[in-house]
């Protein structure tokens, strides 16, 4: 049964053809790949929230209902997503660049929540614009990379750097120096991808060593910036109580829902930024692989429908989406092992979180109409 | 044209290794440090604590309570418990609920005592009805627990508080020097001094071990018993609390009156005046088996004012040399010159040294003239002006003496000879040592109680060896004066009143020097005795783990004699038999829980060592000191005038010891009654001036344990001339 849709961008964008799209084209292991991560981060944060629930005399499953709704929502933005042909998205780019830069400054206008501006409250939610602002950096940047033949000469360089440093620089200043290097990775890659010069990246990596030494010399960062950028080395609270979850859990875990460190909260942000360390502790080794596994299905699509892709536009989208992806695994996973520092990068499909969850489906929808619509 | 799709597959490399990366990570931690982090996390949440049992109680030789616990309430809290916007609030309430401050409460938050394992103790002894309301509203105080715990508490107040001594909470210090596996916790009560120290290990039982388990909220989530506490042993006592009462109030009472008698200033001696009689010792035993009957030492103190700690202040107080220190159990820690007492040493050695021709030094035959002092010619004679005579007090001549009037009068003449014969020989100079050490003195008596001392027996070779270590503190070596001196029990002898006890109990039994013995069971809580000295219900020996029994006894002439030669001593007490009455003071005699059922303890005494007491040396000693209570002229003759000697024979022997800068410390020691010895009682009263002021303490002793009513004799100061 083919369930067909009109392309509901079709009427705003006559200059394109209307093909007719069906969602049998959605790539089927990318879909195992996100339903699998799903699954098991749906499980993971019950698992995680339910002691503290239960103490607190509310609904044990109240967390785990809420990122199930943000995951519906997320499939439902995902769907639409895909239908849309990406390149009517690119001509939208420059709007939603403006757009996304009003929201990124708007947010100085909320009042700071626990220390920091980040988020617009609607209701119970809290949007982040930072999330969203990383879906529109990948369109911007794949607009502007797929226009261009050759080489990136050093004027488009540094233009691109300039056009990608103003919301880099606003979340920056929330601050979210976490979010902040997401971006930087995204810049970083899709310039690559789209034909910067090795020799301008390897120099953009030297200024940015020499700019970070400066910062810390100079004071910029505050102590605890700085202390969270290296705690990981020593060994935080957050880290060790991770790396103890992880390491007590074993080959084979201590068994679903079982597990001292999730159950009796010495693990901190459970549901959120140490999620990995749940799946370490109760599911072991054998689940913490399945976990990278799973991402690793995910990352293998992204390139393949990124080699696959109709024109350039397609590919950069996909390697934008391939380096946000990478970026936020290593770091957060790689956090929670005590390699990397502790910044607070969600796990995509894993972490309990309303922003996140909605966007990663919206980086796969973006991914999955480059597939969908790979024939013109 | 660039390749795109290349440049991708870069990309896609990187993702490969840095997946690659996680995974190496993700599976060194889950299996080489596995084991580590496993055991970190275990310590997040799991601890083993030990919860100190009930402690055992101390009964009297009848069984009556000297030591009980009180169960008390304590009320806890756990200040991380209170959300932070009520804690003012919620210690207000607390406050008034336990009727005590809010800064009271603010500084045992503060300043926690106790276990840390437990919330933090805010109140005790508080009051059934306010731990009923508190348990019905604990809702209302978050944090708020309450528990029970015991303490110590003393039926009859004061009384044997040197033998019990005291508990106090155990200091870090403590904490730390305790072996890991008794399971120490800060907040346990620790045996201080006394039975209480000697004894701590049966009277603190086994500690309950449980695992707790705790989420990071410190929030107990689980708790395990591994097993259960086990309650300390109760642990029966040779004392018998009549005979300790009075015991305790003889003394007194013998310090007070002779504090109204004058002290006669003489040649050598302090300066005169009032008898100060600050402090003293009087210690009752079974001459038959070494159990110590009664223990008293004055100054004494309070026990209960150690229960819920002492204030430095009151604890400073109690230690005072100013104070005279009245924790110090002078009993077994102090050291005093025996003065005369010791003569019974120095005749045994004379009785039973023999001589170049083989015959002894003395015989009880020998007379002696004494003209007040010994002379030795030869010394007189010698340019150097050394010390060539020695003086009775006060120089009284006693004119033709044998050795039994001179025990009676007391004579340092006769004695000093004596030491003189000792001193000329090089074979046998050490022979009064010898004998002392022989009667236990400058040994321990073994008795369990902390701090006992060994007294001195000082002798050539020691003060050699101290001078050459120490020459400033003893600039001299060992010479010819001083075993003269040891021969009246003087010249650094140093004995504690156990240790004449004890000696004294060898002549009583027939010639056994018997360890001295304090406790006669422990007593696990369901019944059954766990005492280390082999023990029987039964009173048939054959039954009984006896140790070999010494295997040649002197003659002995006496039936307790007979009874000490049986290794095994049965101490028949039952539910049937009720304690002696004894006249005591009925205003201080405090109502006493009432006598358990208690099986007869047969033990073996452990014999320190004999001495060979033939009738014919033993019978003119015995009368030498009964003349000293019952003849004309002997010592102690005032001090027992009108106590009935022909029904309750007592023989003793007064001592009146020189201590530089200090009055004259009074000793007696006696036993009685001669026809069957029961008890051995010896007394010493610091600056007590004479001797027989320590022998009315005795008499009014021996007239309790006689049945008798106490006499409140007074003995006046009377002449210089009685030792």
């Amino acid at each position: 049964m083919a369930l067909s849709l009109e392309n509901s961008f079709g009427s705003s964008a006559p200059s394109i053809s209307r093909p007719r799209v069906s969602l049998r084209l959605i790539d089927p292991w990318l879909v195992a790949a996100v339903g699998g991560l799903c699954s098991i981060g749906i499980t993971m944060v019950y698992s995680a929230t339910r002691e503290g629930l239960r103490q607190g005399a509310s609904d044990p499953y109240l967390f785990a209902k809420k990122q199930l709704m943000f995951m519906a929502i997320g499939v439902v933005v995902m769907v639409v997503t895909a239908l849309i042909d990406y390149r009517n998205l690119l001509d939208l780019s420059p709007a939603l660049y403006m757009g996304s830069i009003v929201a990124l400054l708007g947010v100085f206008l909320v009042p700071a929540h626990k220390g920091a501006h980040g988020w617009y409250a609607i209701g119970a939610f809290q949007l982040q614009p930072a999330e969203f602002a990383k879906i529109v950096m990948i369109l911007t940047l794949a607009a502007y990379g797929s226009a261009q033949r050759n080489e990136l000469d050093v004027r488009r360089f540094v233009l691109v750097l300039t056009i990608t440093a103003i919301p880099t620089m606003l979340i920056y200043l929330q601050p979210d120096l976490g979010s902040a290097l997401v971006f930087l990775v995204i810049v970083v890659v899709m310039l690559w991808v789209a034909g910067a010069k090795g020799a301008h990246l390897l120099g953009l990596a030297v200024t940015g060593i020499v700019a970070m030494v400066v910062t810390v010399k100079l004071g910029i960062l505050k102590d605890y910036q700085v202390k969270r950028l290296t705690g990981f080395i020593d060994g935080s609270y957050n880290v060790t109580q991770s790396k103890i979850a992880i390491g007590s859990g074993g080959l084979s875990g201590k068994g679903l829902f079982e597990g001292t460190q999730t159950k009796y909260r010495f693990l901190p942000e459970r549901h959120t930024d140490f999620i990995f360390s749940v799946v370490g502790e109760q599911l072991g080794f054998i689940g913490g692989f399945c976990v990278l596994l799973l991402f690793a299905l995910l990352c293998w699509r992204l390139y393949r429908i990124g080699t696959t892709s109709s024109d350039s536009a397609g590919t950069l989208i996909c390697g934008g989406v391939l380096a946000l992806f990478l970026f936020q695994i290593f770091e957060n996973v790689g956090m929670t092992l005590g390699i990397m520092p502790v910044t607070g990068i969600p796990l995509p499909f894993l972490s309990y979180g309303g922003s996140s969850t909605i966007v990663a489906f919206v980086a796969i929808g973006l991914v999955a109409s480059v597939r969908v619509h790979r024939f013109r | 044209m660039i390749d795109r799709e290349q440049r991708l597959g870069v990309v896609g490399v990187i993702v490969a290794l840095l997946l690659g990366v996680l995974c190496l990570r993700l599976g060194y931690l889950q299996t080489i440090e596995h084991e580590q982090l496993t055991i970190e996390g275990e310590r997040n949440f799991r601890s083993v604590v030990y919860v100190a049992p009930t402690r055992g109680r101390v009964l009297d030789r009848f069984g009556r309570v000297l030591i009980d616990n009180l169960p008390v309430n304590l009320v806890r809290l756990d200040p991380g418990k209170i959300p932070s916007k009520q804690r003012a609030r919620t210690i207000a309430k607390l406050a008034a609920v336990l009727e005590a401050s809010y800064a009271d409460i603010e500084k045992s938050i503060n300043d926690p005592v106790g276990n840390p394992s437990e919330p933090i103790e805010i109140a005790r002894s508080v009051k059934e009805s306010t731990i009923v309301f508190l348990n019905e509203h604990l809702d209302r105080y978050p944090g708020v627990s309450t528990a029970q715990t015991w303490e110590r508490v003393y039926p009859n107040g004061s009384l044997a508080a040197h033998v019990l001594g005291y508990v106090g909470r155990i200091t870090t210090d403590d904490l730390a020097k305790m072996s890991d596996d008794l399971h120490y916790q800060p907040d346990d009560m620790l045996g201080q001094s006394g039975i209480e120290k000697s004894f701590e290990r049966e009277l603190r039982g086994t500690p309950g071990k449980y695992v707790i388990e705790k989420d990071s909220r410190q929030r107990v989530v689980k708790r395990e018993e591994v097993y259960p506490p086990t309650p300390g042993s109760d642990v029966r006592l040779t004392i018998d609390i009549d005979v300790q009462r009075l015991t305790e109030q003889s003394l007194a009472r013998g310090l007070k009156v002779a504090r109204l008698n004058a002290f006669i200033k003489y040649e050598g001696s302090a300066e005169s005046g009032p008898i100060k009689a600050h402090s003293g010792a009087a210690v009752v035993t079974d001459p038959n088996t070494g159990e110590v009957i009664a223990m008293a030492s004055y100054p004494t103190f309070d026990p209960r004012n150690f229960v819920r700690g002492i204030s430095a202040k009151d604890y400073a107080a109690l230690t005072a040399p100013d104070r005279h220190t009245p924790l110090i159990n002078r009993a077994v820690s102090g050291r005093y010159p025996p003065g005369s007492t010791f003569k019974l040493v120095t005749a045994l050695a004379s009785l039973e040294t023999l001589d170049e021709s083989g015959r002894p030094l003395l015989t009880p035959d020998d007379v002696f003239e004494d003209v007040g002092y010994y002379e030795i010619k030869s010394l007189c004679d010698d340019p150097r002006k050394i010390k060539c005579r020695w003086r009775n007090a006060g120089s009284s001549p006693y004119g033709t003496i044998t050795l039994r009037s001179a025990i009676k009068v007391s004579s340092d003449a006769f004695f000093y000879k004596l030491g003189h014969d000792f001193a000329k020989s090089a074979k046998f100079e050490d022979g009064i040592q010898i004998m002392a050490r022989t009667l236990g003195f400058g040994k321990p008596t073994n008795v369990r109680l902390p701090s006992e001392s060994s007294g001195v027996i000082p002798d050539r070779a020691r003060l050699d060896r101290l001078h050459r270590q120490y020459p400033k503190e003893f600039p001299r070596t060992w010479k010819l004066g001083d075993t003269i001196n040891v021969a009246i029990g003087q010249g650094d002898v140093l004995v504690t009143p156990l240790q004449l006890n004890r000696a004294w109990g060898a002549l009583a039994n027939g010639g056994t020097v018997l360890d001295a013995k304090i406790e006669l069971e422990v007593r696990s809580r369901d019944n059954r005795s766990t005492t280390t000295t082999p023990t029987s219900t039964s009173l048939a020996p054959s039954t009984t783990i006896a140790r070999p029994a010494p295997t040649v006894l002197p003659a002995v002439a006496t039936a307790a004699a007979i009874a000490a030669a049986d290794p095994n001593v049965t101490v028949p007490v039952s539910t049937s038999v009720v304690p002696k009455s004894i006249v005591v003071d009925a205003a201080e005699s405090i109502p006493v829980a009432t006598t358990t059922t208690l099986a007869p303890v047969t033990f073996q005494p452990t014999v320190e060592g004999h001495v060979d007491l033939p009738d014919e040396i033993r019978s003119p000693l015995l009368a030498g000191f009964q003349d000293v209570v019952g003849a004309d002229g002997g010592t102690a003759v005032s001090s027992f005038a009108g106590f009935p000697l022909s029904e309750y024979p007592i023989a003793g022997k007064t001592g009146t010891a020189q201590k530089t800068k200090e009055q004259d410390y009074a000793v007696f020691v006696g036993f009685g009654p001669t026809t069957a010895p029961k008890y051995v009682v010896s007394v010493v009263l610091e600056e007590g001036g004479y001797g027989r002021q320590a022998g009315s303490v005795v008499r009014r002793i021996f007239e309790g344990l006689a049945g008798m009513a106490i006499s409140d004799v007074r003995v006046a100061t009377g002449t210089l001339g009685e030792r």
